[in-house]
């Protein structure tokens, strides 16, 4: 083969888009295949976020750019396009968008096949909800898609794509926007295509999930916490999945799973917490997030980059809320103000915290406001070259597309955009956007701009006319002699109308546009047409805004934290401390100590005495004080997303611990009250509902910080009327409940005894053997059968209280915490033979049927009998003021003042498990204290420092200092906006 | 084995009244003057009388004083040494629906809320349920007077206030019908340029006060009875109390000026919350009393006063607002004292924070003048409490008079506790 040969094959490989259609389509009709050679010649290339060249040419074809340098020779058929003094940058990428992929639509009832309905009315319960639904091999919760793939239902949209052009977009990442997994998503371009085809760039590119069931015909899940767990029981699944011989069980979504686990994964999100949730999760499983934020990352910078979460960060900035009426203002919560105020500064913080993240377009209110908004961010100090790359470079990198897209070099997707200047300049004009080498125009470049002074004579008359002129808006101004006239004028193609009113007289001209004059023909007020032409003078006087340095402002306000009212700008720090001459209840056999001092070191009570010495330490007058341990509360449902997983019946795997809200102002309130530590448990909706997390209120710290350290699970069991209530599922009684717990306990037996089997085996033998499920809902009942976790059983009437002791005592375990148990006392002597602990209301009653016998002795008579006895509060204000409950223990029931405050505190924490570190003033406890202006039993008691670990959260006169701060601070802002509004 | 029987048989007659579950006997009338000598006498009015006696006949105090005067003055009444112990007057409830509702959630034993928005002549009084459990649980406490609401629509209809102890509603009836329920529309419901469902409701009490003026100037005799415009002519001459409920600040100022307006006579502001301290000053301007009454709620707004809702009846009284208290839940009437004593820890004396739920609620309902403080002529509506009854470690409370009867403070708490401590001491 002679090289001559040899070099023309290997041109035909170098260029052979020149001489092939690059799809499949047949040809119908006649041939029309346009010229597709551009050389865009002169420009200042901004190559990618960290290369400028300028006055550089870019050759393109067949929508690809091939060459990018000076002084390019113009190939033969090409277009020619003249750049001079205008701008190139590589167009952005968005990788959270649904572009040209609808939202699925809820199973149709035709769709669900389900069972005869006789055989449903059999089943009952969790199995008829999880029955009803198509039979086909997807997953069996309809929240779970990973086998749906975007590109399945994508279809192009025009007008959609050019919303995203006019912002600058070239390509973007679509997803569908529906279930907890959602399936792959693609990497198209914004191109207008006769099909799909072309567009596509990488296709199964990512997979995509999100806390919210979407469409699901699935009941389950309806709570955040379920949503956790099903994601969970999904990877888990798929371990197990992958562990199965051939031929013994498909599953699409698990295939899938199989087949994407090693694609990028996006999460989408609603808040802040769910950053660190999705993050939580992930780590379970080795992976981490490309996290859909939300524009609150500021208020826990910290958490957000030590989760390792990627973003995308959407540029919505809220409009200010309305204060216009200082009573209806009293509504609008310092968060809302604040963000306001900070929100446009979310980007710059996120990027100076060091967190990678992409822009995205999502979250606006329209898409046309992602430019002015970009540049908001970076005139408030978001860095140039980093917003360039979070909208090129990383999200090409986080594509697996940094070879096509994001940066203007031969061999790329010739997407790119064409300027006037910077383009995070304000006044910055994008004129193309070319996307696949088609060239798409936003604002044309060679449109005419009227902008300048021009001398205008109409007839014998003379005047001076000024023309600002941008985009769209033209503002005239009329000069005569002294005077300055406002004039309406307006432009259409070459065509100009310009009217104005001078002495009363009406002025119209009509003209067209000559070089960079005007002429035309026009009418006074009497009616004679005359000539008239403005002729350009001079440009306008640029104007002092423009000329001034830009100076980035300072970050306004401060952030607090958690994000609302008395949150902390100064965090809390922990104290040495000597509480000095108190009254100090020890809840221990020491009983209650007059004159006596607690030294406190390292967050620990080191010493209780009297006259104790010790140097460096802050020391408080506890003279007429009294000091007791911290609250502990049982009971609550403060500060979490979720209350009830109601889609199932049965929800033991679902975990309070992972939807943990620290934003929640009843923290604050209830340190106020001297409380220290929560037990948060799932609500009572099913026979056996979720596992409960114990969290020490330590206001401003992140959700995973305010758990209490290696803590017990308590699994809440509920009975009576809350789970009958929930209507249309199994049950509908108390008969019906105890069967369903009891079948529940003797399936979580089985499988318990199937692992026992299975870790004992051999490593021989287990390599032949199928690995048994994992099966979270069974897995936390076999945790309570076999005492790794307790049971919180919610009861009210004694019927029922006895069934689970008596059930509880079949499967040999011990109803570990009977709540609520308003008929508690009835059955009291059978308790404390069972041994179970109790924790109930105070003095609740006749708010509903099985509560009708209550009775505020409830409480002391079980304490007689021998039971261990808490009161818990079940309601965020009544945690305000546990102290008062447990005084009204000696009102009913004349109990020791000290046993008294037992109730809620050293018994709590005996019932949580937490009685080696909270609940009693005992060297080597936490110093968790409340100091008391007078007996905490009285109503006459106010708290008045409340410490946790030596940390003070709450102190009467901080208190005022932090309200006096917020008013001042919502006071400065709502002064801010409206002086905005004024302008 | 005889002696056994007997004690058995007396056991169980002792026992009978808890066995049966009932609520108690209601006392019959007064029949002998009664002292009770030798305690602090609280009078309810800001006083505290030392080593005092109270001296009572046909169910009025005849005598207030020392305890050697009083005693000696009344040698005739049965002499009860009270020495080391507390006088108070009775204390009195508004705004509740004793009688009305027995168990939350049920709605066929609920009977205060009744359909439609405007129903003036809806009476509370002909439903209030003398065998309910709840006034027994609640009077043990110290509750002697409730004022029972109708509660649903825009005029929820009279009011009355009840003394707890009675076989039948007419007796038990101390002022019938003295007052009228408006719950004004939130100022929220307002604004939008349009002719809101505030500006509605506006407007239909417009008409509504027209129609009854003008219905009461017609002296015809074939004029047709119209029972939801009679009750209006109380409200005009000032035997009728009108209770707004206002929501927030503005509708507070609204409600207010709108019903001085149509003529209405007295006038006072339940719920006294953030809102209305918001505007203390036009209250004062206006001398509307406030029953201040969520105490255990959390604050208002995000930047309330962490305290905010426990410091309000300090807060109201202290600025010269006659200002009453009540507990917003019915059934946990049996708080009222201790929500009042809560307000010591936020600047009111013990006498002072006795006098929000005693003197001060009688003056709000229009019943000073019978009771609300130990004073000669007044109903003997009286605790006898071995400690302070405003703070749970003192509280105790051990015999109560209404008009001068003593009363049974057996409940249906103490009951179950009986019946079942027997549960234990049978093992």
């Amino acid at each position: 083969m002679s090289l001559k040969r040899l070099l023309i094959i290997a041109a035909a490989f170098l260029i052979p888009a020149t001489f092939f259609a690059q799809d499949n389509y047949p040809v119908i009709g006649i041939r029309d295949v346009r010229p597709s050679t551009w050389l865009l010649q002169g420009a200042r290339v901004v190559v990618d976020y960290q290369t400028t060249l300028e006055d550089t040419d870019i050759l393109i074809r067949d929508g690809k750019i091939v060459e990018v340098a000076r002084g390019i020779r113009v190939p033969e058929g090409a277009k020619v396009i003249d750049l001079q003094g205008k701008s190139v940058y590589p167009s952005f990428i968005d990788l959270n968008t649904n572009y040209g992929v609808a939202r699925g639509g809820r199973e149709t009832q035709a769709q669900i096949t389900g069972l005869d309905p006789s055989v449903l009315q059999m089943l009952g319960g969790a199995a008829r909800q999880s029955a009803q639904r198509i039979m086909n091999a997807d997953y069996w919760n309809q929240g779970i898609r990973e086998n749906f793939d975007a590109l399945s239902m994508f279809e192009p949209s025009s007008s959609e794509a050019a919303e995203f052009r006019s912002a600058g977009f070239g390509t973007v990442m679509t997803y569908r926007n529906d279930g907890i997994a959602r399936g792959t998503s693609a990497l198209v371009t914004l191109a207008d295509e006769e099909r799909a085809n072309k567009v596509v760039l990488v296709d199964r590119m990512a997979t995509n999930f999100s806390f919210a069931r979407g469409t699901s015909a699935d009941g389950y899940p309806n709570s955040q916490f379920g949503s956790i767990a099903l994601l969970r029981q999904f990877y888990y699944d798929a371990e197990w999945y992958n562990a199965l011989p051939r031929g013994m069980f498909h599953d699409e979504a698990l295939e899938a799973e199989r087949r994407n686990r090693e694609l990028p994964k996006f999460f989408d999100v609603n808040n802040l917490n769910e950053i660190l949730r999705a993050q939580n999760l992930g780590r379970e499983f080795g992976f981490s997030y490309i996290v859909h934020g939300n524009g609150t990352e500021y208020r826990r910078l910290n958490d957000v980059k030590e989760s390792g979460a990627i973003l995308t960060l959407p540029l919505n900035f809220p409009n200010a809320p309305d204060v216009s009426d200082p009573y209806r203002a009293q509504g609008v919560g310092i968060a809302q103000l604040k963000h306001w105020e900070m929100a446009p500064f979310n980007p710059r913080m996120v990027a100076e915290s060091g967190i990678e993240f992409a822009l995205t377009s999502a979250n606006l209110r329209r898409r046309a406001d992602f430019l002015g908004n970009l540049r908001r961010a970076v005139a408030n100090g978001l860095d140039e070259s980093l917003a360039l790359r979070a909208l090129t470079e990383i999200p090409a990198r986080i594509a697996g597309a940094e070879d096509m897209v994001g940066a203007v070099r031969p061999g790329m997707v010739a997407n790119l955009l064409i300027t006037s200047g910077d383009i995070f300049s304000t006044d910055c004009v994008i004129y193309e956007n070319w996307v696949q080498g088609r060239q798409y125009v936003i604002n044309p470049m060679d449109a005419i701009n009227l902008s300048g002074v021009y001398d205008l004579n109409a007839g014998t008359r003379r005047y001076s006319l000024e023309i600002e002129h941008a985009g769209n808006r033209i503002t005239a101004r009329i000069i005569s002699g002294g005077e300055t006239i406002r004039a309406e004028a307006s432009l259409n193609a070459d065509l100009i109308n310009i009217r104005f009113a001078q002495d009363g007289e009406r002025v119209r001209f009509s003209g067209v546009v000559k070089d960079s004059d005007l002429i035309g023909h026009g009418q006074f007020g009497d009616g004679d047409w005359l000539a008239w032409k403005a002729t350009y003078r001079e440009p306008m006087a640029t104007r002092e805004r423009q000329q001034r340095e830009r100076t980035i402002p300072e970050i306004p306000g401060r952030v607090m934290y958690p994000f609302m009212a008395y949150g902390w700008y100064e965090r809390p720090q922990q104290e040495d401390m000597l509480i000095r001459n108190a009254t100090v209840w020890t809840m221990e056999d020491d009983g209650i100590l007059e004159n006596t001092d607690v030294l406190v070191r390292g967050g620990k009570i080191v010493e209780i005495g009297r006259s104790i010495q010790a140097r460096n330490v802050r020391e408080i007058d506890g003279t007429g004080y009294h000091l007791t341990p911290g609250l502990i509360d049982e009971h609550s449902h403060i500060a979490t997303s979720a209350t009830n997983e109601t889609g199932l019946n049965i929800t033991p795997q679902v975990r309070v611990k992972d939807v943990i809200n620290p934003d929640s102002r009843a923290i604050y309130q209830q340190l106020a009250g001297g409380l220290t530590t929560s037990h948060l448990l799932h609500g009572s909706a099913n026979p056996i509902g979720g596992q409960g997390a114990i969290i020490k209120l330590r206001w401003g710290a992140g959700a995973d910080e305010l758990l209490v350290e290696n803590q017990t699970t308590f699994l809440k069991h509920a009975l009576g009327e809350n789970v009958k209530r929930a209507g249309g599922r199994f049950p509908n009684t108390r008969m019906g409940t105890e069967q369903i717990i009891r079948d529940n306990y003797l399936r979580a037996l089985e499988y318990a005894e199937e692992w026992r089997a299975y870790n004992a085996l051999s490593r021989r033998e287990r390599e032949n053997a199928i690995p048994p499920r994992r099966d979270l809902q069974l897995e936390a009942i076999a945790d309570v059968l076999e005492e790794r976790s307790f049971m919180a059983c919610h009861t009210y009437v004694q019927s029922e209280t006895n069934m689970i002791m008596r059930l509880a005592e079949e499967f040999g375990i011990v109803a570990h915490t009977l709540v609520h148990n308003n008929e508690g006392y009835k059955v009291a002597d059978i308790t404390a033979e069972h041994g179970a602990a109790v924790s109930v209301f105070s003095d609740w009653w006749a708010y509903k049927n099985e509560v009708w016998e209550g009775t505020p002795y409830n409480a002391s008579m079980l304490h007689e009998q021998g039971v261990l006895t808490v009161i818990h509060s079940d309601n965020a204000e009544l945690a305000r003021r546990m102290n008062q409950e447990a005084g009204k223990m000696v009102l009913y029931g004349n109990m020791d003042h000290q046993d008294a405050l037992a109730m809620v505190t050293i018994n709590a924490a005996k019932v949580l498990h937490l009685d080696d570190r909270i609940g009693s003033i005992k060297v080597g406890k936490d110093a968790d204290l409340v100091l008391w202006t007078t007996n905490p039993l009285s109503m006459y008691a106010r708290a008045e420092l409340t410490m946790i670990e030596g940390t003070v959260y709450y102190e009467e006169s901080r208190d005022r200092e932090l309200n006096e701060y917020f008013n001042n601070e919502r006071n400065r802002i709502i002064q801010k906006i409206l002086s905005q509004q004024g302008r | 084995m005889k002696k056994e029987i007997i004690t058995l048989i007396t056991a169980l007659f002792i026992l009978l009244p808890s066995l049966t579950a009932q609520v108690p006997v209601p006392a019959p009338p007064q029949s002998e003057g009664i002292v009770l000598s030798g305690g602090t006498v609280h009078t309810g009015d800001g006083r505290v009388i030392e080593n005092a006696a109270v001296a009572f006949d046909n169910g009025v105090i005849v005598a207030v004083g020392s305890a050697a005067e009083v005693t000696s003055a009344h040698s005739s009444f049965r002499r009860v040494d009270v020495t080391g112990k507390h006088i108070y007057p009775g204390l009195i409830m508004p705004g509740t629906n004793l009688g009305l509702a027995e168990i939350g959630g049920h709605g066929v034993a609920t009977d205060h809320t009744e359909m439609g928005r405007y129903n003036p002549g809806v009476r509370a009084i002909v439903a209030y349920n003398t065998d309910s459990h709840v006034p027994p649980v609640i009077r043990s406490a110290g509750v002697l007077l409730a004022q029972i609401t109708p509660n649903s629509g825009v005029i929820p209809g009279l009011s009355s206030v009840v003394q707890l102890d009675a076989w039948t509603w007419d007796q038990a009836a101390y002022k019938k019908d003295g007052g009228m329920q408006v719950n004004w529309p939130s100022t929220a419901q307002a604004g939008g340029g349009g002719r809101s469902a505030y500006d509605r409701t506006v407007e239909e009490l417009e008409t509504l006060f027209d129609d009854a003026r003008a219905y009461l100037s017609d002296t015809s005799p074939n004029r047709r009875r119209n029972l939801n415009l009679e009750p209006f002519e109380g409200l005009f001459d000032g035997s009728r109390i009108l209770y707004i409920n206002a929501s927030d600040a503005r509708g507070i100022m609204a409600s207010i000026l709108f019903f001085k307006r149509q003529g209405v006579q007295r006038i006072v502001l339940l719920n006294a919350t953030e809102e209305a301290w918001l505007v203390r000053d036009f209250l004062k301007e206006h001398d509307i009393p406030v029953i201040a009454g969520h105490v255990h709620s959390m604050p208002r707004f995000d930047h309330s006063d962490t305290r905010m809702t426990y410091r309000l009846p300090a807060l109201f009284m202290k600025e010269g607002i006659l200002t009453g208290l009540t507990h917003s839940s019915t059934t946990y009437g049996f708080n009222l004292p201790f929500v009042a004593g809560q307000a010591v820890g936020y600047g009111l004396t013990p006498e002072e924070a006795l006098q929000l739920i005693t003197l001060n609620n009688a003056k709000i309902l229009g019943i000073d003048d019978r009771t609300g403080s130990i004073e000669v002529g007044k109903d003997a509506n009286l605790l006898v409490s071995g400690g302070d009854i405003l703070d749970l470690i003192s509280h105790d409370i051990e015999t109560a008079f209404i008009q001068g009867r003593e009363i049974d403070l057996d409940n249906k708490f103490r009951q179950l506790r009986d019946k079942f401590n027997q549960k234990f001491e049978q093992r």
